[in-house]
């Protein structure tokens, strides 16, 4: 397909890589020149310079003739003159990534007068994200496809865990309804067999019904504790939205900032929340405020190094749960040693999202893909399939189709009702498949039959 | 530095090599020739498929790639098939030595076509075909042609791509860096199939003018009788071969705008009217000067307009032995050869491109020391040219001068004059072929030391990939761990 990207953020930059790795026609948009030759370098994409929301720029990328037109630049208000101006255009798509909450809502209204295709918003997302790991503090990630049945989880196996040096053979015998798609030890990731030796800080990726995963936290060592009290660092629209989406809930919060404005506009607009001014990354204060007595701690600054501290001193203080936020991906693998545990990163989030909706449109005949999520530095994807009517994959036992290497189908989705399939278990169209793969860029599940 | 990637890259390359020397083969078993052509083709392409397949199956952790591997793979990749596609050359025993044939096959990678063959009637086809063929490979690249047929390149192989394709700039016509590699192959190889028919029906026999457009596309220049192209005897395929250099001297890109529609745009390229501009001036210029030596004009025109764009565009053939006319013609000449032709063409030299550049920024310094209160901006293709862009402009120009002098240091032990080294090292090093003096184009290069002869061989390779890659690869700090 061709589509045209405006902005070589983080994010722009994320998507010309992966997005060129998929085979797409990328024409890359952004006014700054330097970072336009560090992208051209890495991925394969042309590129223009300028402003990506004037009329002859958009002439000059071809508009016409694009598929997709994703504006992502730091400046909400760009992004949506940019994409109206696409639309107008002949650009069949347009994204747009639009942060503030003032023209994001009502989503679809929004939409329809500007004919904007989807509207993202990285921090609502993060923020959607944070919730559901609260919800299931015991997991370091929690990813959940349309039903929230059966989420895939993350789990550190601790030292004391039963099955350490045993197979994942026994692992099926001891918890039956629970599929491990992954495992990954130092940065080294693979969909495992029944072979395979559990050990000590490798990280399981685990899928089945909420009450067996609990029991198999509770082996872990880790006791299933409802978060009833968040400590959030940070003012920023993450935690804001964060505060939204706990308004109804008896959760109790505590929020830190540092600038005495921003904090007081904070404890205006959400009276129900406690506001402190005060400065996150000193242990002092944090004691001060006691924040050992809390169940979550929430590092949602604008600054990694801030945040990976602040999580540090959490853990340090006894804090059962922390969530750091880290916007650079490179400091992801370092803080997997200091041992931290869940992780969340805007940018990546929404990256995933805009992959999601691209490799739908670009098979949107077959069976099509409807979510997505990236695991262990994008080695690993888990999707979920939409099974069309023509698949090659329906009405006949699973153990006698030929499946591609390294696929994992994890559990299949029947009219809400959820089945952890075995080999003979059939497929039918209109039922959801969640499977797990490392041969990226899968667009249509027959590509997993050979 | 990943060393292993490196190797890997290079392995892939040489196998490339191996099916390029298929081609030779094919013509020495059409032409029948002896045993020994036939088998000294296929013993170097066992050779490449050994070495090729060892190197290329190396199992790499490690995928970073960046500017200084893509620097050093190229630099790498050109010494050695330089090297490898000499030995056909040597087992046929067609020449003395190792020296000879990297000299040779250099010559014929980087177009150059500078020979050291005293007698290139006594070669046989396969390698008169073989010779070439290099000039049609190396005109474009070895690097593009293995992108363009690669299915799946590397993430990162536009490093490859951007050491590799001349001039100051280098700009992708469409998005996926694949594609603009096969685009540009085809472009080229149309061209290239157009003209050998255009010669054929001009009257040359097909085997010599597929060899000549080959030499032509390329702007390579190796002549395959003693005194080139006059062989012939026929204006009509000097003609043709003229405005076939002065077309294949043009950067490829403006030929994409032609070939989607833009044709405005082909006509606004600056670079393109300064290349017309400073060709026809000095044709007009040597016109001038040597009108006492032809019978009339339209044999002069023939003639100096052959050898202005042969020279201008770095190709080597040669009509009129220009060695014969007078100073002021050979200052033009010399002059032309460092100019060269456009960026992103098969030509060789300083580019056009540069050299305009660097005009009117001097121009825009005259204004500016004038009047110290006026602000002046010195524009190129309707680019402002911004101080980076000018810097590394002089700092190019003071490599290329400095490389210059030390290879003329080299050639001086074994030349009689200061035109015979000036202008070797000045022909072989902006990649055109014949010289004046003692390796004019009735000459060879075969009566040089083998010090010499290597030396101008790196200098080819140099020129032909605008220097940096090869001084990076000798350079301590490239090598070092870091």
């Amino acid at each position: 397909m061709k589509i045209v990207i405006m902005g070589a953020g983080k994010v722009g930059e994320l998507l010309c890589r992966d997005l060129s790795l998929e085979n797409h026609d990328i024409i890359l948009i952004e006014k700054d020149e330097t970072r336009l030759t560090k992208i051209l370098n890495h991925s394969d994409v042309n590129a223009i310079l300028g402003n990506g929301a004037s009329y002859e720029i958009q002439k000059e990328a071809q508009i016409d003739k694009a598929d997709i037109f994703i504006a992502v630049t730091e400046n909400d208000e760009l992004n949506m003159i940019a994409c109206v101006l696409a639309k107008k255009l002949g650009s069949k798509q347009t994204i747009a990534r639009v942060r503030n909450p003032e023209y994001a809502e009502p989503s679809e209204l929004m939409k329809n007068t500007m004919g904007i295709s989807l509207l993202i918003n990285p921090e609502k997302q993060a923020a959607q994200r944070c919730v559901q790991l609260l919800e299931f503090p015991q997991a370091d990630s929690f990813e959940c496809f349309t039903s929230n049945k059966a989420p895939i989880v993350e789990l550190r196996v601790n030292q004391n865990f039963k099955l350490v040096g045993k197979s994942l053979v026994e692992f099926r015998a001891t918890y039956k309804n629970l599929i491990v798609c992954a495992v990954s030890k130092n940065n080294n990731i693979e969909i495992p067999n029944g072979n395979h030796i559990i050990e000590v800080n490798s990280h399981l990726f685990v899928t089945g019904p909420l009450s067996e995963l609990e029991k198999l936290y509770k082996d872990n060592g880790q006791k299933n504790s409802k978060i009833r009290s968040i400590f959030i660092i940070g003012g920023s629209l993450v935690s804001q939205y964060l505060i939204k989406a706990f308004e109804k809930s008896n959760v109790d919060i505590k929020l830190v900032e540092i600038d005495f404005k921003k904090a007081k506009y904070l404890s205006q607009k959400y009276p129900h929340i406690e506001v402190i001014q005060a400065d996150g990354t000193s242990m002092d204060d944090l004691v001060e405020q006691g924040v050992q007595g809390y169940d979550a701690l929430l590092a949602l600054t604008g600054i990694d190094e801030e945040n990976i501290i602040i999580s540090m001193v959490g853990k340090s203080l006894g804090i059962k749960k922390t969530l750091t936020k880290i916007n650079r991906r490179e400091l992801i693998d370092i803080v997997d040693s200091v041992g931290l545990q869940s992780i969340i990163t805007p940018k990546r989030i929404i990256a995933d999202k805009i992959l999601q909706y691209v490799r739908a449109l670009d098979n949107s005949q077959g069976s099509s893909v409807e979510a997505l999520y990236r695991i262990a530095d994008d080695k690993i994807e888990a999707l979920q399939f939409k099974v069309g009517e023509k698949s090659r994959m329906t009405f006949q036992p699973i153990k006698d189709l030929k499946l591609a290497k390294n696929v994992l189908i994890a559990y299949i989705v029947r009219k809400g009702k959820v089945i952890f399939p075995t080999g003979n278990d059939r497929v039918y169209p209109d039922d959801r498949v969640v499977l797990f793969s490392n041969n990226v860029h899968l667009r249509d599940l027959d590509e997993i039959v050979l | 530095m990943n060393k292993k990637m490196i190797i890997k890259t290079i392995g892939r390359i040489l196998l490339v090599e191996a099916f390029l020397l298929c081609f030779p083969l094919i013509i020495s078993l059409i032409y029948r020739e002896s045993l020994k052509n036939v088998f000294a083709f296929l013993i170097t392409i066992i050779i490449l498929l050994v070495i090729g397949g060892l190197f290329s199956s190396i199992k790499v952790k490690k995928r970073n790639f960046y500017a200084k591997e893509g620097l050093v793979i190229v630099a790498l990749i050109w010494i050695l098939l330089s090297f490898f596609g000499g030995l056909p050359l040597y087992f046929s025993r067609e020449y003395k030595s190792l020296v000879d044939t990297f000299f040779e096959i250099s010559s014929g990678f980087t177009t150059t076509g500078a020979s050291v063959a005293t007698n290139v009637e006594g070669l046989s086809h396969s390698i008169l075909f073989w010779r070439s063929f290099t000039h049609l490979i190396g005109g474009m690249g070895v690097l593009v042609f293995a992108l363009a047929i690669m299915p799946q390149i590397n993430e990162d192989s536009i490093y490859l791509m951007k050491a590799e394709v001349p001039g100051p700039v280098f700009g992708k016509l469409v998005s996926k860096m694949g594609d603009t590699a096969r685009i540009l192959y085809a472009i080229y190889l149309v061209m290239t199939v157009v003209l050998i028919f255009l010669l054929w029906i001009a009257g040359m026999p097909f085997f010599d003018s597929m060899l000549h457009a080959f030499g032509t596309a390329g702007t390579g220049g190796f002549g395959i009788k003693n005194t080139s192209v006059a062989f012939y005897n026929n204006p009509l395929v000097e003609h043709i071969i003229a405005w076939g250099m002065l077309i294949f001297g043009v950067n490829f890109n403006l030929y994409y705008f032609i070939l989607i529609g833009k044709i405005k745009d082909f006509f606004k390229n600056e670079e393109l009217k300064w290349y017309i501009g400073i060709m026809f001036f000095a044709v007009f210029l040597i016109m001038a000067n040597v009108y006492f030596m032809y019978p009339n004009i339209s044999e002069n025109f023939r003639n100096v307009f052959f050898t202005v764009s042969s020279v201008m565009t770095t190709t080597g053939y040669s009509t009129a032995d220009f060695n014969n006319w007078p100073l002021f013609s050979h200052i033009i000449l010399l002059i032309l050869m460092f100019i060269g032709g456009c960026a992103g063409s098969t030509a060789g030299g300083i580019k056009v491109a540069r050299v305009a550049t660097s005009l009117k920024s001097s121009l825009s310094e005259i204004k500016r020391v004038r009047n110290p209160k006026q602000v002046v901006t010195a524009r190129f293709d309707g680019k402002v040219l911004d101080n980076q862009i000018l810097k590394s402009l002089s700092n190019y120009y003071f490599i290329y001068i400095f490389l210059f002098i030390f290879l003329m240091l080299i050639v001086s032990f074994d030349t009689p004059d200061f035109i015979s080294a000036f202008s070797s090292v000045a022909a072989t090093f902006n990649n055109i072929g014949p010289g004046l003096g003692m390796v004019g184009p009735s000459s060879s290069y075969a009566e040089l030391s083998n010090i010499s002869k290597v030396a101008l061989s790196f200098g080819m390779i140099a020129g032909r990939l605008e220097i940096l890659p090869i001084m990076i690869l000798f350079s301590i700090g490239t090598w070092k761990k870091a």
